[in-house]
Formats: C-alpha cells, sequence, structure tokens
C-alpha cells in the first residue's frame, strides 16, 4: 500500500510554498530605502493618491513637475497666483496674436544639453502634438525662434491669457532625449530640482535623484521615491507607520487622530478648487430666482465646513479663494439664515398648505434629487447635509450618488426634471487666470440657465488685454454668479497633508492642485 | 484522449471568445461614454468639465468614433494574432502589462491557496471526527465569521495591528521582500478557508457514515487508519471542485486586497482599468482572469480522474 495521500500532497504543498517563498524573495530582491522606517537621511517617501500610470509629462504634468519637480514650465505663479518668470525670464505682448517670450539663458536639461529657443520650441509643440486638449488652451499657430533664447508665438485668436496658459503644468519643458529615435516615449528629461532615475510601471514607484547643476535653489533632499498609494486609508496608516514621509488626503475623520500622534503632523489648506451645487432651473421651484437665493440663505456652511469636512475646506463666498488677485471680495455670500430662507419662500408662494411638513405650491411639492459623486469623498456627505438642512424648512430632498460620467450624461440630455441640485468640487485655476474657470470648468449645460449675460461680460473680459479691466469684468460675472444662485458655493476644497516629523521646510504652494514640492523640502 | 483535448480546447477558446464579447458591449453599455471618460481620466482632471473638440479628438485617437462591431472585430482581429491592443492609460501593450503584472498576482494567490488548504482540509477532517463537540463548533463559528467579514476590513485590521501596532511587516507595497507578501497572502486565505473546510467536513462526515467505513471497523481497523486509508480518498472530489473554484478564482477574485496592498497584480490592473475606462487592457484583464478559471477547471478534472479511476472511463 501506497503512503497515505494526505502526507504526500502535504509533502508537496509545503515544497511548492517553500518554492514560491524563495520566488518572493526573489522578484522582491530591490530593498530599498522605500520604507522610509529606515530613517535614512537622503530618501522622502511619497504616499501619492492616485495610480501612477505614466510618466508621460504631456498628460501627466501635474505628477512629473508638480509632484516630482523633473520638469519646470515656462512661467510660474506667486500665492496670488500672478505670474512670476521661471524658465522664461521676460515676456511680451506684441499685438493681439503675438507674444515675444526671452528665456533664461543659464538653465541645462538633466542630459547636460542647453535649454534654448529650439528646446523649447520643439517640447511645446510635442506636447500639442500628443495631448489634444493643450491646443484649445493655448490656440498657438506658429512658434518661431527669433534668438537664441527667444521664442515668438502666434495665436489663431486673440488670447490675453496666453502666457497664463504655458503655465499648466502639461506644457513642462522637456528636452528631445525624452523620446529616443524611432519617437518612443523613454522618461522625462527635464530642468527641474530632481532627475528622474527609474519608473516601476509594475510597482507603481518613481525614483528621483538630485539635479547637481539645478539652476534654482538646490534640492536638500538626495533622493526622493514617489509610490502610488490609491486607498485613503492606507495611506493614513503608511504615515503613521512611517513607511511614507508625506502624503496628501487622509481621510477626513482621521485627520484629528493622526495629527494627536508624536511622529505625524497634519495641515489643512484650501486649494483652488470648489465644492458647488448646480440648480436646475427647469425645475418650478428653481426656475425662480427668489427661491434659489432662499436655497442658498438655507445651507449652513460652517457646519459643513466644521463638522463635514472636519475643518478640511473654508466656507465659500463665491468661486475664488480671497488670495487670487481677481477675486470679489465684495461678495458677502449667503450667511445662514434660516428664518430669512423661510420667509423668502413664503413670499414666492411655497408654504406648506396640507400639514405634511413638505413645501408645496399649486399642487407642486418642493422635492427634489441632489446628483453627486464619490469618488471625492467630502461630495456624498457634503450631499447628505444639504439633505439635513433644507428638510429643516420643509424641502424633502434624496441623494443620489453615481458615476461622475454618467451624471455628465444626464446633464447632457437637458431639460430634465429628474434632478434638482448637482453637487461636484471644481477646479477654478486650471489655468491661473481670471475667466478660465467660469468660461470653461463651469458648466450650467442642462440646467436651463440662461448664461447670455454671463457670457457677455466673459467674452468682453476676453477681448481685454489689460489686466486691472480684466479683472473688472471677471469681478461682475462673479458678483451676477452669486446674486443669480444658479450655482450654489459651499465650501473650498481642502487638502490635509500628513508629514513625518522628520519632514521640514515644507512650503505650501497655493497653485498645486493636490500637492507641489519645491526643491527647499528637507528631512531632519 | 486527444479527441478529448481537442475538444476541450475549442470549448475553451469559445468561452473566451464569449467573454471578450460580453466584456466588449457591456462596458460599452456602462453609464459613461468611453471617449469622455478616457480624455478626463488621461488628459484632464477626472471631474473637469470636457469639450465636445477634445472628446472628438480623443475618440480618433483611439479609433472609438467608429460603430461598436467594429471596434470589436478590429480589437478580435488583432487579438486572435495575439495582439491585444494598445493600453489608453498606460500607453503600452497591453500584453506587456499583462505579463509584468500576471507573476505577482500567482504568487499571492497560489500561496494564500496552498496555505488555505494546508490549514482547512486537516481542520475539516478533525471536525467531521470529533464533530458537535466544542471544537467543532468553534470551528464552525469562527469559519462563519472569517467568510463573512469582507476581505478589506480584515486587511486593514491585519495592517492596523501588525504594521502600525507591532510595526512587524510593510503596510503596503512590495519593497521589503517575504515580508511584503505575509499580510495580502493572510487576508486571502482566510477569505478561502472556510468554503474548503465547511466542504471537507461535511464530504468526510457522509463518507464516514459510508458502509465500506463501517466495514473497515468492524476488521478492526483503527479510525484514524481507515480515515487515512479509505476516508480520504473519497471525501476529497467535492473538495477538490470547490478548491479548483477557489483556485480559479484567484485572480479576479483579489481585486480589493491588491488594492488595499498596493500588490502589484493583475487585481490593481483591473481597479485601475476600470476608473481610467481602459478598455483593451479591461479586456486583457478580464481575459486572463477567464483564462486562468479554463485553466483550473482543466486540472480538476484531470486530478478527478486521477483520484477517481470510474471518471477515466467515462469521461
Amino acid at each position: 500500500m501506497k503512503k497515505t495521500i494526505l502526507k504526500k500532497m502535504f509533502c508537496g504543498i509545503l515544497v511548492v510554498i517553500m518554492g514560491m517563498q524563495l520566488a518572493g524573495c526573489g522578484s522582491g530582491t530591490e530593498k530599498t530605502s522605500g520604507s522610509g522606517a529606515d530613517g535614512s537621511k537622503d530618501t522622502l517617501t511619497i504616499g501619492e493618491l492616485w495610480n501612477i500610470d505614466s510618466i508621460d509629462p504631456t498628460s501627466d504634468g501635474t505628477l512629473i513637475k508638480e509632484k516630482c519637480m523633473v520638469t519646470e514650465v515656462l512661467v510660474e505663479c506667486d500665492d496670488n497666483f500672478s505670474l512670476t518668470p521661471c524658465l522664461a525670464a521676460s515676456w511680451k505682448n506684441i499685438d493681439s496674436l503675438t507674444w515675444e517670450v526671452t528665456l533664461r539663458d543659464d538653465v541645462k536639461f538633466h542630459d547636460g544639453t542647453d535649454m534654448n529657443a529650439e528646446a523649447v520650441k520643439w517640447s511645446i509643440e510635442n506636447s500639442i502634438a500628443k495631448n489634444p486638449t493643450l491646443q484649445d488652451m493655448a490656440k498657438i499657430s506658429k512658434i518661431e525662434v527669433t534668438g537664441d533664447y527667444q521664442l515668438t508665438f502666434t495665436t489663431t485668436e486673440p488670447v490675453a491669457d496666453f502666457i497664463a496658459g504655458l503655465h499648466y503644468s502639461n506644457f513642462g519643458i522637456m528636452a528631445k532625449s525624452s523620446y529616443d529615435d524611432a519617437g518612443n516615449f523613454i522618461k522625462p528629461i527635464g530642468t527641474g530640482a530632481y532627475k528622474l532615475d527609474s519608473f516601476d510601471v509594475t510597482k507603481e514607484e518613481i525614483k528621483l535623484s538630485e539635479n547637481d547643476n539645478y539652476w534654482g535653489e538646490k534640492a536638500s533632499v538626495k533622493n526622493i521615491i514617489v509610490r502610488a498609494v490609491p486607498d485613503s486609508n492606507v495611506r493614513a496608516l503608511s504615515i503613521e507607520n512611517g513607511e511614507v514621509d508625506f502624503t496628501c488626503d487622509v481621510p477626513y475623520n482621521e485627520i484629528d487622530r493622526l495629527d494627536k500622534l508624536d511622529n505625524v503632523v497634519v495641515k489643512t489648506y484650501d486649494t483652488p478648487r470648489i465644492y458647488q451645487s448646480i440648480l436646475n432651473c427647469n425645475t418650478p421651484f428653481f426656475a425662480d430666482k427668489s427661491v434659489r437665493q432662499a436655497v442658498n440663505y438655507a445651507i449652513d456652511r460652517k457646519t459643513i465646513s466644521q463638522n463635514v469636512l472636519f475643518g478640511s475646506g473654508t466656507p465659500a463666498a463665491g468661486p475664488y479663494t480671497a488670495n487670487m488677485e481677481w477675486c470679489n471680495t465684495d461678495i458677502k455670500g449667503y450667511d445662514y439664515n434660516k428664518d430669512k430662507a423661510v420667509k423668502m419662500l413664503k413670499e414666492a408662494g411655497w408654504e406648506d398648505s396640507d400639514g405634511d411638513g413638505i413645501l408645496d405650491k399649486d399642487g407642486q411639492k418642493f422635492e427634489f434629487t441632489i446628483l453627486t459623486y464619490d469618488s471625492r469623498p467630502g461630495l456624498p456627505k457634503i450631499a447628505e447635509a444639504i439633505q439635513a438642512q433644507l428638510k429643516d424648512i420643509g424641502i424633502s430632498v434624496k441623494v443620489t450618488t453615481m458615476e461622475w460620467n454618467a451624471i455628465s450624461e444626464i446633464m447632457k440630455s437637458g431639460g430634465d426634471n429628474s434632478w434638482g441640485m448637482y453637487l461636484s468640487a471644481n477646479a477654478t485655476t486650471m489655468i491661473p487666470t481670471c475667466t478660465y474657470y467660469m468660461k470653461n470648468n463651469l458648466s450650467f449645460e442642462g440646467s436651463g440657465y440662461d448664461t447670455t449675460e454671463l457670457y457677455s461680460i466673459l467674452d468682453k473680459a476676453d477681448q481685454e488685454f489689460d489686466m486691472k479691466t480684466r479683472y473688472e469684468y471677471s469681478k461682475q460675472a462673479q458678483a451676477l454668479l452669486v446674486d443669480d444662485s444658479a450655482v450654489i458655493y459651499i465650501c473650498n476644497y481642502g487638502v490635509a497633508y500628513a508629514f513625518s516629523d522628520r519632514v521640514t521646510n515644507f512650503k505650501f504652494n497655493s497653485t498645486a492642485h493636490d500637492y507641489q514640492l519645491n526643491s527647499t523640502i528637507a528631512l531632519k | 484522449m486527444i479527441k478529448y483535448i481537442l475538444k476541450r480546447l475549442a470549448a475553451s477558446a469559445m468561452v473566451l471568445l464569449a467573454v471578450s464579447f460580453l466584456t466588449y458591449f457591456v462596458l460599452n453599455l456602462a453609464p459613461g461614454d468611453t471617449p469622455t471618460t478616457v480624455l478626463t481620466h488621461t488628459f484632464l482632471g477626472f471631474d473637469d468639465v470636457v469639450k465636445e473638440s477634445d472628446v472628438k479628438a480623443v475618440s480618433q485617437m483611439h479609433g472609438l468614433d467608429k460603430p461598436l462591431i467594429m471596434q470589436y472585430v478590429k480589437w478580435l482581429g488583432g487579438a486572435v494574432r495575439g495582439n491585444l491592443g494598445m493600453s489608453y492609460s498606460y500607453n503600452v501593450p497591453v500584453s506587456t502589462m499583462l505579463v509584468k503584472k500576471l507573476p505577482y498576482s500567482l504568487i499571492l494567490g497560489i500561496m494564500s491557496f496552498l496555505l488555505a488548504l494546508l490549514i482547512a482540509i486537516p481542520i475539516g477532517i478533525f471536525t467531521a471526527r470529533k464533530r458537535n463537540n466544542w471544537i467543532d463548533h468553534l470551528v464552525r463559528l469562527l469559519s462563519i465569521i472569517s467568510g463573512s467579514v469582507p476581505g478589506f476590513w480584515i486587511g486593514l485590521m491585519l495592517i492596523v495591528f501588525f504594521s502600525v501596532k507591532l510595526n512587524l511587516l510593510p503596510v503596503s507595497g512590495m519593497n521589503d521582500g517575504i515580508k511584503s507578501i505575509v499580510l495580502p497572502c493572510i487576508t486571502l486565505m482566510i477569505g478561502m478557508i472556510p468554503t474548503v473546510l465547511r466542504v471537507m467536513r461535511s464530504s468526510m462526515i457522509e463518507v464516514i457514515g459510508q458502509d465500506y467505513m463501517i466495514l473497515a471497523k468492524a476488521k478492526g481497523l483503527e479510525e484514524r487508519a481507515s480515515i487515512r486509508r479509505h476516508g480520504i480518498r473519497n471525501a476529497l472530489p467535492p473538495v477538490i471542485t470547490i478548491a479548483g473554484l477557489e483556485l480559479g478564482h484567484i485572480l479576479g477574485g483579489s481585486v480589493v486586497i491588491e488594492t488595499i496592498f498596493v500588490w502589484p497584480g493583475i487585481g490593481n490592473l483591473l481597479k485601475a482599468s476600470i476608473d481610467a475606462k481602459d478598455i483593451p487592457m479591461l479586456q486583457g484583464c478580464v481575459l486572463m482572469i477567464a483564462l486562468c478559471y479554463i485553466v483550473c477547471l482543466y486540472f480538476v478534472d484531470i486530478i478527478y480522474a486521477a483520484l477517481n479511476p470510474q471518471a477515466r472511463k467515462t469521461g
């Protein structure tokens, strides 16, 4: 009789497991200082919040420029969102279609070649060819090299914000050697404070090392590792355990707990993104401006900011934050005032006539659906808060969470009364200009809101090349938006950064979308 | 035998064809059109307002402006020649990504599967022999708990305990060699044990009650010996079926766990591709998962035949 099957099976399984463990060791041999836990002084590990699927600066500019510091753009922004020189030393508007840009003459790419007019021309043309959205932004018809370090850009139509468009991170300047001879992308060769050493697409990990020939302030940390940690709970645990030194967007309800730990510091900032709600003016209630304003008064932003967002995101009066040069600071917004809301609704004819707790008018009940998506975790919670606050004044609200693009399809179909509010979080300065958001990233499509007046102001602004006058138009448009209340501004989009206690010298950049590092960041 | 294998292969090809067809069309039925998602995911922020002109440009870029059936035929034409297309978001051939990620999924999946067997089978046999004593009740209770608690929660709890409190193991990623695999492996294993264990136990209980087992006892064979000689061989087939299904499940079943532990496998890739609506990549992942299933079921049949001479004759 043979030995028992069981024994043989177990032996087999054990052998296989041991083999696999060896294989496991083999595949994981590259033991790096990736775990910041080793306390290495030279390596900073960053827990990135999105999947890292590509390192192409023409489409992943935010990652390569803002988070990796590998590429740089021609112009930077200061904290007030006004343009400052970077790779471009100066620029001049020749006529409504022509711009002259003078480059710095002391900048070298990571491969040692000169960053000059030819290189910049190639880089920008390459970006436009690779990324279909860029041409729409910059509207470039021609780039001419007029000197070793001088270029002339011609646009297809007058674009007052042309230079600001070049600040967009997907316009990061890279050397031709980023591609091989056949034109295949290898890796970004930029001018930034860090060189990209390697990208492991399997582990979703980027390794960076300092650029010794950097033209600006030299990096203080020798190496940086950027690792994808897409789950927010895991990001929180990783910073707690010391596996990463810096991460962004930890769950709101973890902020307090993490901040109390000895080895972690959490800071929250407002970013140029806003929680907003588009109202459906096709509905019998929101067609009336005073009803929209009443609802605006009924939303308690302070409570939402403190209790829903845990302080990550301050109450908003208008679309822009006060530090933006073009922000209309005269807008006072809608301070929470329940009595005023009830009064205004009553004046508009909305009362609870049948005693069921829900307002009605001409047999029509005041009830609607809020559409929102959950890929930004604050949104569904804000929707629930609004639901509760409106219930307080007799408005019945249902919250529906679905995929972002499913909502966008519902909106596109237009003329539909199945929704009342669309709650989203939109970037207000994809390009740092006073009109871009209102014109391009705020869509009233399908909401039935008459945008004629708004767009006539914005068009006037866009034909104007004098910044002061442009800002005035922008302020007018902001005031109109807030007064009309077809969009309700709720809170600024806050972001929570978590640092290990060994990180010093981090300087917050208010123009960043998730986070922007700079070469001064250091380790204790 | 050759005829049998050919038949099997043809059937497998049909299954893959059906899977690819279904995936392609169901994906495109999902709300939100593909070019818009690709545009916002690859070139803009995911909730930025899009321009029609940009959507059009992306459609043309990836040939999404053609009718769906034409897109599928074109994809299929490439696929039968081994070209699964280019990934939209990774911008590399789909097959390259699959080859890079598959070994990680296999290592994780097979290791946790084997560990699960190693634990579940002996415990299953033991509790069948000692059924209804306190150990049996305890094991059943634990297996209900571990089978019903979601994997991601177990994963997070393990991280909290072993990585944060004890600081023994890394939270995520795979930079620490063998240490990196421990937590994801245990998490997956915990999900597999209850099924195998319960089937093993009930199958063994049934076998113990059979006439030949009573005969073995009557002829004076010790219980342990009779189970070893006659019991296990007869109780194993249902366990093998269920284990084969579990094994077939290792690629598709670890999506959440791979995401939590940032384990660079197929599951992680699948999740990222769904977010990006990266249809060629998704197709590749789904086909890989289906293929894994087919191969596992095939091996189940072979093992079946080896264990049970009757199946060999009729199979």
